[in-house]
């Protein structure tokens, strides 16, 4: 327990004018170099979570506590150097008027010298693969290549914790596998760890734990496999249920009835691999 | 619009490219003024060959500068028929009431048509070799001095390079929206005043509403990233005079005393 | 109503230095009464060729024939009101058009502009939120209170408030989540059941499996293939050389083909997978 970077207990958080809470009594752990996944339908309240806990939304009750901080306005500054955030719209959260002046914004805001700020910006695009466009501007890019000068402006503020606020709902397929692919690689070679805030479940698979929101309350805690082998519930909570369940689902229908929990779609493939070679 | 506000950065690397853009700017405005010096043929020529001299060095096609006229030409022409038409003095050619055709008119038409001409392709030279954000950093670096007096230089340059940023998405958008209320059979562009004024509301409201939620986006992704305004910030962008900087002081000095050499 | 493009081609800019190609040498035919599906990556031309068909562009050289229109490259820009309500355009992100004060008068607001009296235009427009699956009481509700899902479904009555023969979508899920999708899909599909004539652009090739009978497949400004979609997925290598996914099912599918199963062709949708896997596993279940 010693080791979670984020804590969050008994929050709950109210939009101004609005009559429930969009979170409420939302309790959670992260632990250190994991990769948890906080999964709901729009509206359940996810991106609100993320919001508070970089202090951007101001909680009715409850304690955040990040990386040993607990969150209050002495904190908030600190807090928000240890956690990279990308948001949801590759447009709105470009504030430089080129790639390098936006990796470098972060870094200005922290007052980080310049020299050393060349150095942490030529290093952080070079990790996104983005070096070669450093004087492009923001409307000669696509919406995967803006998320990657984001996820560099991260990078190279060098945090403990990067959270994801449906940063790859706005991309097509072949942009979305490209991030996410990114964001792994970068987790493992800096040691992050990842919160990410999502409804697809494709990237949720991926991660060490789910947290399923339902109208701001935390409904189910566990590993994919836990959580996917009651598939229906997802569907209750406006999510889909992973394709290797509904293609149990589909053979359970026509007598083919397969045994265990939760099989990803590479152990189903290898499950009915066995089963025909066993015939 | 697109063309207007955008289109005149010419991308290169050329010598005046390259030119600190606080230099550019000052020497526009110097430039415009020093022509003013300019009286008899002689110093005009020496105005119209030194700037005829620099215009290739920017490696930018005469086209252009010759379409940065296009937007001005009616002011031109304006001018240069009312010194026609109104100035006298010297040898009358033709009058009638008080219009008259003179000597001394037309010599100051042709004068101050060279004069407009030079200054709009100095300061389309200056647009075409400068991408607006350098302008809006020569701009925050010369007001500098006026941080002293708690004028709020940096956020005002900031809030200055976002907007231009912002530029080329609002247009986005703007032909978006246009497209999308045009396949619900709006005419932009066509009918009376009455109508035309109505297609107003369905493209400004749609942009409105965009703007407001980026803008809320934006400040929300500038606070997680520790923005926090009137804090101290160090600078990634910074501008330095170099050689070439002092070079295009040598030949705007060169050219003053020209002009004043010349001059009557 | 077809739609049929005969060697079209569209230049972006033409005549600058900054020329891009947008259509290259089209010619293909979009069938009344079909749901044709739309695809290929970011910046194959698919965009372009939408704004083609309601005549918001038109082309360089070739033309375009809209029901009974021809489209030039001297098409006049009057007298296209005609077309518009014809051809339904819902462009992505849809939510972003809305401007009235009520969504009733912004789904009226297309039939007023086509000449439709107010009373009609407002009956089309109740008509046309019960249809989308919106309940009735937002009619008096400004558009901006409503959820982003519900202001799509806004947008998507005003144009279905214009009758259009031809209704086409540009990536309408989205930023949906996933039931949002689910419901947008089965509104398509029962559209499409009574009658509409459907054009979707899409990057989901699941949507596409499922709903399309017609695919256009587009590259480098080209239509590189047209066909059904059970042809079109077969050649499954020839669509990931080109960046294109493949249908969930498909995909699975070929990950079972390289452990040893044999397909005679690719399934598309998870019912047919399970069909055939279970014609080999038959004797399983009887251990």
């Amino acid at each position: 327990m010693a080791d979670d970077i984020i804590t969050v207990e008994h929050l709950r958080y109210t939009y101004q004018d609005a009559q429930v809470a969009a979170l409420d009594d939302v309790s959670l752990r992260v632990p250190r170099g994991t990769w948890v996944s906080v999964i709901g339908h729009n509206g359940s309240g996810k991106s609100t979570l993320a919001k508070n806990i970089l202090g951007l939304l101001e909680p009715d009750a409850g304690v955040i506590n990040v990386d040993g901080m607990v969150l209050s306005e002495e904190t908030v500054w600190d807090i928000r150097s240890r956690v990279g955030i990308v948001f949801q719209n590759p447009e709105n959260q470009f504030v430089g008027a080129t790639v390098a002046d936006d990796v470098a914004f972060g870094l200005e805001n922290h007052a980080v010298p310049r020299e050393e700020m060349l150095t942490r910006v030529d290093d952080a695009l070079n990790a996104v693969r983005m070096r070669e466009f450093a004087n492009r501007e923001p409307a000669h890019l696509s919406g995967g290549q803006k998320q990657r000068v984001a996820i560099a402006g991260v990078v190279a503020q060098q945090p403990q914790i990067i959270i994801l606020d449906e940063a790859t709902s706005m991309l097509d397929p072949a942009g979305r596998k490209e991030i996410l692919a990114l964001i792994r690689e970068l987790k493992d070679r800096l040691g992050l760890t990842v919160l990410s805030i999502t409804h697809d479940l494709d990237e949720a698979a991926g991660s060490d734990q789910l947290i399923v929101l339902d109208d701001g309350h935390v409904v189910e805690t566990g590993k994919p496999s836990q959580i996917f082998a009651h598939g229906t519930s997802l569907v209750a909570h406006g999510l889909d249920v992973p394709y290797s369940q509904q293609l149990r689902g589909e053979l359970g229908k026509l007598g083919i009835e397969i045994p265990g929990d939760y099989y990803d779609d590479e152990g189903l493939v290898d499950y009915l691999w066995t089963l025909r070679s066993t015939m | 619009m697109n063309k207007m506000i955008l289109g005149r950065y010419i991308p290169g690397d050329s010598f005046i490219h390259r030119l600190d853009p606080r230099t550019k700017l000052l020497a526009t405005f110097y430039y415009i003024a020093v022509i003013f010096l300019a009286n008899n043929w002689q110093s005009y020529l020496l105005a119209t060959v030194v700037t005829l001299a620099i215009i290739p060095v920017s490696k930018v096609s005469l086209r252009f500068f010759l379409n940065g006229l296009l937007p001005v030409l009616f002011l031109i022409v304006f001018t240069v028929l009312i010194q026609v038409f109104f100035t006298t003095g010297g040898h009358v050619y033709w009058h009638w009431g008080w219009l008259s055709v003179t000597s001394l008119g037309l010599t100051n038409a042709g004068f101050i048509f060279v004069r407009l001409v030079l200054i709009i392709f100095m300061s389309t030279l200056l647009t075409l070799t400068t991408p607006s954000l350098s302008l809006a950093d020569a701009v925050e670096s010369l007001l500098k001095p006026l941080a002293k007096i708690h004028f709020p230089v940096t956020e005002v340059a900031l809030m200055l390079s976002i907007a231009l940023r912002f530029v080329p998405t609002l247009l986005d958008q703007t032909t978006k929206t246009m497209n999308a209320q045009r396949a619900r059979g709006v005419d932009f562009g066509s009918g009376g005043l009455f109508k035309q004024v109505k297609t107003i509301v369905p493209l400004f409201i749609p942009l409105f509403v965009t703007a407001f939620t980026m803008a809320d986006e934006l400040a929300t992704a500038m606070e997680a990233r520790g923005y926090r305004d009137g804090y101290g910030r160090t600078r990634f962008r910074v501008l330095r005079y170099g050689r070439g900087d002092l070079l295009a002081a040598v030949v705007l000095i060169l050219l003053t005393l020209g002009l004043i050499f010349l001059r009557n | 109503m077809d739609i049929t493009f005969d060697h079209v081609s569209y230049t972006y800019q033409a005549n600058t230095p900054m020329a891009g190609v947008g259509l290259d040498d089209v010619s293909v035919t979009i069938h009344g009464g079909a749901y044709t599906a739309i695809i290929g990556h970011t910046g194959s031309g698919k965009s372009t060729l939408l704004q083609h068909l309601n005549a918001l562009l038109k082309p360089t050289s070739g033309t375009v024939r809209i029901g009974e229109r021809m489209i030039t490259p001297s098409t006049s820009n009057k007298n296209l009101h005609p077309l518009r309500k014809k051809v339904g355009m819902v462009f992505q992100f849809a939510e972003s058009q809305l401007f009235a004060a009520t969504v009733r008068e912004d789904v009226a607001f297309g039939p007023r502009n086509f000449g439709v009296s107010a009373e009609d235009a407002d009956a089309l427009a109740v008509q046309m939120v019960a249809r989308v699956g919106l309940p009735e009481d937002v009619l008096d509700r400004s558009p901006f209170d409503l959820s982003g899902g519900q202001m799509r479904r806004v947008a998507i009555a005003g144009v279905l408030a214009m009758q259009p023969e031809v209704l086409v979508l540009d990536e309408p899920t989205a930023g949906l989540d996933p039931a949002g999708r689910r419901e947008m899909m089965a509104l398509f599909a029962k559209l499409h059941a009574d009658g509409q004539t459907i054009v979707l652009v899409t990057h989901q090739m699941d949507d596409v499996a499922d709903f399309a009978d017609d695919v256009l497949v587009m590259d480098q400004g080209k239509v590189v293939r047209q066909g059904h979609p059970k042809e079109i997925f077969q050649d499954a290598q020839w669509l990931l050389d080109h960046q294109l996914g493949l249908p969930r099912t498909t995909q699975f599918a070929l990950r079972l083909q390289q452990k040893g199963f044999k397909f005679d062709h690719l399934p598309l949708t998870t019912p047919e997978l399970a069909q055939m896997l279970a014609e080999q596993l038959g004797g399983a279940r009887h251990e």
